[in-house]
């Protein structure tokens, strides 16, 4: 055993994540921050560096797009996003998959994902969209807090170490129903794709908690090699137990965060990426 | 290549038995105005594309931009050509000259990321359709006080064919 990188510092040397910037992302800081906070090194880039040099993500292990509305999500939440992926960054971001390194989208990140093809790719990179995040059951925009399982059984090995794990975490979203085709859910469903779930306090899975809509509660899908993840909560903004809302009422929230996210990212990474 | 400078016309809307959650809450302003008589709403988002296109960049916007194609169905036409029929009352709505129209710009901006450069100008409206025990006066009040804006919007009303 290596023991805890996290704790020695040595993985903070050495894990590298890229934070995608695009017009209309805003969550990029306290993206920014739940990495270095889980010890990994951090940079941010704006998409238009990429478009210009694509081997720049050549240099990192983890990739996240972060939330936001991404070009106004004017064509759709994370559409024209998705199109730079698809159309100018194609390349790059195949070889990040097929190298194992590791692709996180959160909320408006998993849903350029999502339309890009890329999440669940079945059929395989880029191929077609076949799932999507649709405007909320009740067609609004919903902002409030949800508990979400990381699913026991899922390809999704870089989260490993949380399985079984329930997070508390806010979703800030019009556009996150879930939606696959029937045999596509299958699939989801049987072979592990799906990471997370929205479920009650207890961690059972509850029509009534259920905040968007989303078929079989789904909040988070990986792809096949389990290195591409999508979620649409965001655990970015419940790193310090302050930013929750109950903070001041209740003992076990100070260590119950969801920075235990980001270091079982980090620590996968350093133990078998790098 | 077959095409020269023409206008397409393309409309989006939901699935058949998609849930459609902007029809829905339409629908629950219609009936919190006290219109009575509005049975169904059906919305359709439209494009205006000009520009020197061929059928197989319509397609490939429409495939690629305009619609998703897990809950979303589409059609194009030439504009002044289709035989596409919607039954009931028909409103339009579309921005007013010069209002800024920023899913157009985004439209001729996500064109050129997906290769098409031809495109030289878009458009976009909204087609709501109302079905139901209605007469123009009705479907008037609803088009004034719930689907326009009458500081940025015109609109038209198209009675049943």
């Amino acid at each position: 055993m290596l023991g805890n990188p996290l704790s020695t510092g040595e993985a903070s040397m050495k894990v590298k994540t890229l934070i995608l910037r695009a017009p209309g992302t805003n969550c990029d800081q306290e993206t920014i921050e739940a990495f270095e906070e889980a010890g990994s090194r951090v940079e941010v880039k704006h998409i238009n560096s990429l478009l210009k040099d694509p081997s720049i993500l050549d240099e990192y292990h983890i990739f996240c797009i972060p939330g936001g509305f991404s070009y106004g999500d004017d064509l759709g939440a994370g559409k024209i996003l998705a199109c730079q992926l698809k159309y100018r960054l194609r390349k790059p971001i195949e070889r990040i998959v097929s190298e194992g390194r590791i692709i996180l989208g959160i909320c408006n990140g998993f849903q350029a994902l999502v339309k890009a093809g890329l999440l669940p790719g079945l059929s395989g990179l880029f191929s077609r969209q076949e799932a999507t995040l649709a405007l909320n059951e009740g067609g609004f925009f919903i902002d409030r807090w949800v508990y979400i399982r990381c699913e026991e059984v899922t390809r999704c090995k870089p989260l490993k170490d949380l399985a079984g794990a329930i997070l508390h975490a806010p979703i800030n979203h019009a556009e996150g129903r879930f939606i696959a085709p029937p045999d596509i859910l299958d699939i989801l469903e049987d072979d592990g794709y799906i990471v997370f779930r929205y479920v009650d306090p207890s961690g059972c899975i509850s029509r009534g908690w259920n905040p968007n809509g989303s078929m079989n509660n789904v909040a988070g899908i990986c792809n096949r090699d389990g290195n591409v993840i999508g979620l649409m909560p965001h655990p970015e903004k419940y790193i310090h137990p302050y930013t929750h809302p109950s903070w001041t009422r209740f003992d076990n929230i100070l260590e119950d965060n969801c920075l235990r996210f980001f270091k079982t990212l980090v620590e996968y990474t350093y133990l078998h990426i790098l | 290549m077959q095409d020269t400078h023409r206008v397409w016309r393309v409309y989006v809307s939901y699935k058949q038995d998609t849930l459609d959650p902007v029809s829905m809450r339409i629908q629950w302003e219609i009936r919190d105005m006290d219109v009575k008589g509005v049975e169904k709403v059906k919305v359709i988002q439209g494009f205006r594309l000009d520009g020197d296109l061929s059928e197989d960049d319509v397609k490939l916007i429409c495939e690629e931009l305009l619609h998703d194609p897990i809950i979303q169905e589409y059609v194009y036409f030439l504009e002044g050509e289709s035989n596409i029929r919607l039954d009931g009352w028909i409103i339009e709505v579309k921005y007013k000259p010069g209002v800024f129209d920023s899913l157009a710009s985004s439209v001729l901006e996500a064109s050129r990321i997906i290769g098409i450069d031809r495109l030289s100008h878009a458009e976009t409206f909204t087609l709501y359709v109302l079905n139901g025990c209605l007469n123009y006066d009705k479907v008037e009040l609803v088009a004034r006080r719930c689907l326009a804006n009458p500081i940025i919007h015109d609109y038209k009303i198209l009675p049943p064919v």
